[in-house]
């Protein structure tokens, strides 16, 4: 009786959630057919991952299953021999559904990115067809479509192949010794006298490590090679690939683009859920690739945050909320990284550039139903700073620092991106033509860092927010601002580059005091001018000598540089204030964006 | 006391390409391998005493070989360990062009290169690296090869042996557990029958994979902490 399926990691990459999807998705196919529950849990159980089955397998009913294709055969403009394919095949036409994706882009694009349901409104693309052009791009069609051909012509004992496949794999590789692909090659030929076809390339889509290249046993006589591969892995991870893989043309430079591909690692997961996440993402919601490599990982690993959120928001609505999985678990308990590969143009071809992996927010962990829809709305804020960014625009520097924030599972992180965004924002604030910026909002904050003792401890002391208010005062909220009103021009000027001053400060605890304290005479002075004035009333925090005390109690308390991140944090975002004050207020909804084609 | 255990204090970044990965991609093993430690064991021998042997050099240098094969290797990394990704772009041997000037009978003065980028990882290490080797009745002479050892992998990612840490002990330390390994690498080691001249790379006897040198899977007791496009950080179990 199988309820467990273990696939071990072997490949160290993309390849291994790859081909642990390519067996889900054949367990849910014949669990289907043979009329069983199709629920299949993925888990990752550290050097291998887990298929739990909710009802176990019924290995006689499977071996008499009859073919379906687990994946269809990719045919582009260019693809090879197209005429080896069964005529009666249905084919995965990458050209018209590409164009499909296109109209539906340019449609997002017309309708700023609010689509109306109409009934001659252009309809998404199967979800699937960034994966189908990436590997009619690299010319790996031919490899796709011939691995699916040699499946296609086991068809008459397609029951067997599969029954044997998830017996082999219900063994755990340390007990058997060797790898379930074997062991499964090995049974067929056994018991069914049936062969497995014969290795196939490893190509670059399938297994990045493993490109055509040197590698060589000992360094007698290096060679450029094609690397070989069982053809049963590699048919699984091309189904894999196929499915689950989420694909974009990542522009690097004017008119060159590379392709940049990644598969989620699933951590503890239904197939269902995994599924129906991975689709509204790529088929609705897919990150943009127009404006560099930074902006489309942290918007992948952003917009991902939010269909997770959104899809749990759905369950929640209908789910009493005591007992449910997804209170108190973080969002990388569900799904744990992406791993990726990115394939870098070299005129005709592309050549592996990079594996790199991207880890998910840690500190995304609601408890109820309110935190989760507050959280949607922070992640909405942060899509919103980093989409204000663009790597032709310049700000390739602030993308890489949220990029290494968003994608590495840490809060304090988030700090050397702010300081550098701190400049950017007052400098953007301070130019009277540039559209105003987006601001990361003090709620935003309190949220991020409300499951840290250490940061609460700090940004919910009284004086620490009155100085950090003040910060705020002398340099977002200061000068010329723009307000719900028109543009106001306010008593005090703004000061420019307090942000780096603090921030390289922090080194020395003495040094960040005296920085402080410097400032802080400043803004009392400024706010003594203000106040003799008798026909003018001052809307501005006024920090006492006691909350610079308190501040320094802080510092003792806790690391300096920690303060001075939070410091800088808060003193650069974005303040609720009373509504009798929302005149002074800058305007939130004059906060503007330049949307782009790119961005859809 | 059959087992030894050595520790080195990593003085450099450490790099060593994995073995089923090509040049193009090179991802780096995030330990020294079984195999790349015995190589600096063959080499801190020969380096040693092969110069007494000259005489009757084959005969000496294949009963050390075997010495050295049949030795167990386990590893323990160090408590936390930073892999940083690289691309280099550099000009490497095109093997197709030099094939088809070879048979359209072109004299090229100078090897045909083309220009490409190729991918590699280093690892920072945050502690000590050991290792635990074994069975054997010389561990003394186990113990002086490992004390010359400087480097693992790609030369230049050098260690230092610290010898006030050396232990002996009678079962193996650091087993995997497949339970709590957390981290698959493979594990490149010499195969059973593997000789030295099949090994030797200045010999014109063919290795072969599988055989001669075997990759098998290896657990090692790190967890993945955080990732992100630059860098993986692991801690130790």
């Amino acid at each position: 009786m199988i309820r467990t399926l273990f696939v071990p990691k072997t490949y160290g990459n993309c390849a291994d959630p790859f081909l642990t999807l390519g067996l889900a998705n054949l367990v849910e196919f014949a669990q289907r057919q043979t009329e069983n529950n199709p629920t299949v849990q993925l888990i990752d159980a550290g050097s291998q991952y887990r298929l739990e089955l909710q009802t176990p397998l019924d290995i006689d009913a499977i071996a008499r299953i009859e073919y379906a294709n687990p994946f269809p055969p990719v045919v582009g403009a260019k693809t090879e021999k197209k005429d080896q394919l069964p005529a009666e095949t249905p084919v995965f036409n990458a050209v018209e559904q590409k164009e499909i994706r296109k109209q539906y882009r340019d449609y997002l694009y017309q309708s700023g990115g609010k689509p109306e349901w109409e009934e001659d409104a252009p309809k998404p693309a199967d979800p699937r067809t960034q994966n189908a052009t990436l590997l009619t791009a690299m010319r790996h069609d031919r490899n796709h479509n011939r691995l699916w051909l040699e499946a296609w012509k086991l068809r008459d004992s397609y029951g067997l192949l599969l029954a044997s496949i998830f017996r082999a794999y219900s063994q755990p590789s340390w007990e058997a010794g060797d790898r379930p692909s074997d062991r499964a090659a090995q049974s067929l030929k056994k018991e069914n006298a049936l062969k497995l076809p014969n290795s196939d390339s490893a190509v670059k889509v399938y297994q990045p490590t493993a490109v055509e290249g040197m590698t060589r046993v000992k360094t007698d006589a290096p060679s450029f090679k094609s690397q070989k591969e069982n053809w049963l892995n590699l048919w699984l991870i091309a189904s894999g690939f196929f499915h689950f893989a989420l694909s974009e043309q990542v522009k690097i430079a004017e008119k060159k683009y590379d392709w940049r591909t990644v598969a989620l690692c699933p951590q503890d997961i239904s197939l269902a859920a995994y599924r129906q996440v991975l689709d509204r993402l790529r088929q609705y919601n897919p990150p943009g690739g127009g404006h560099g490599i930074a902006r489309f990982d942290a918007e992948l690993v952003l917009k991902l945050a939010r269909e997770l959120l959104d899809y749990h928001a759905a369950k929640a609505q209908d789910t009493p909320s005591e007992g449910w999985d997804i209170w108190q678990r973080s969002l990388n308990r569900f799904v744990s990284r992406f791993h990726g590969t990115h394939f870098g143009s070299k005129g005709q071809v592309y050549g592996v550039q990079a594996i790199f992996s991207l880890g998910l927010p840690s500190w995304i962990s609601p408890e109820n139903y309110n935190e989760l829809l507050d959280y949607q709305q922070i992640l909405d804020e942060h899509l919103a700073v980093i989409r204000g960014l663009s790597a032709e625009a310049g700000h390739a520097e602030l993308l890489n620092a949220y990029r290494d924030f968003i994608t590495g599972n840490s809060l304090t992180a988030f700090f050397p991106f702010q300081v550098k965004y701190a400049d950017y924002l007052v400098k953007k604030l301070a130019d009277p033509h540039a559209p105003n910026p987006r601001q990361f909002s003090k709620h935003g904050l309190d949220l991020m860092s409300k499951k840290d003792v250490r940061f609460t401890q700090i940004t919910q002391d009284p004086s620490f927010l009155r100085i950090a208010k003040a910060i705020n005062q002398a340099t977002v909220h200061a000068g010329r601002i723009q307000t719900r009103n028109g543009e106001v021009e306010l008593d005090w000027q703004r000061n420019y580059g307090l942000a780096q001053q603090l921030s390289s400060q922090s080194g020395s605890k003495k040094d960040f005091v005296c920085a402080i304290a410097d400032f802080l005479a400043k803004y009392e002075n400024e706010n003594l001018r203000i106040s003799e004035d008798k026909n003018k009333t001052l809307k501005r925090v006024w920090p006492t000598k006691d909350d610079l005390d308190r501040l320094i109690e802080l510092i003792d308390e806790f690391d300096t540089v920690l303060v001075a991140n939070l410091l800088v944090a808060y003193g650069y975002a974005r303040w609720h204030k009373p509504k009798s004050d929302a005149a002074s207020e800058p305007a939130e909804a004059a906060e503007e964006i330049e949307v782009t084609p790119e961005d859809f | 006391m059959n087992w030894i255990t050595v520790s080195y204090q990593p003085v450099s970044l450490f790099s060593l390409k994995r073995s089923d990965a090509t040049n193009m991609a090179g991802r780096s093993n995030l330990v020294p391998t079984p195999y790349a430690i015995k190589m600096a064991l063959l080499r801190a021998t020969i380096e040693r005493e092969a110069a007494n042997h000259h005489q009757e050099f084959q005969k000496w240098i294949e009963a050390k070989f075997r010495w050295i094969r049949d030795l167990q290797i386990y590893i323990q990394p160090p408590e936390r360990l930073a892999v940083n990704r690289n691309g280099y772009k550099l000009r490497y041997y095109d093997q197709s062009t030099n094939k088809a000037d070879r048979k359209a009978g072109k004299n090229r003065a100078t090897v045909a290169l083309q220009d490409g980028f190729v991918f590699r990882e280093w690892v920072h290490f945050d502690g000590i690296l050991r290792i635990c080797c074994g069975p054997g009745d010389d561990l003394f002479q186990l113990e002086e090869l490992f004390a010359q050892i400087n480097y693992f992998g790609k030369r230049g990612c050098f260690f230092q042996y610290l010898p006030d840490r050396t232990e002996r002990t009678s079962q193996p330390q650091f087993q995997p557990n497949p339970e709590s390994g957390f981290t698959v690498q493979p594990m490149d080691d010499f195969g059973k029958k593997a000789t030295f001249d099949r090994i030797n790379p200045f010999s014109q006897t063919q290795a072969k994979e599988n055989s001669d040198r075997v990759i098998s899977s290896g657990l090692l007791p790190l967890r993945l902490v955080a990732s992100t496009a630059r860098y993986d950080f692991y801690e130790r179990l």
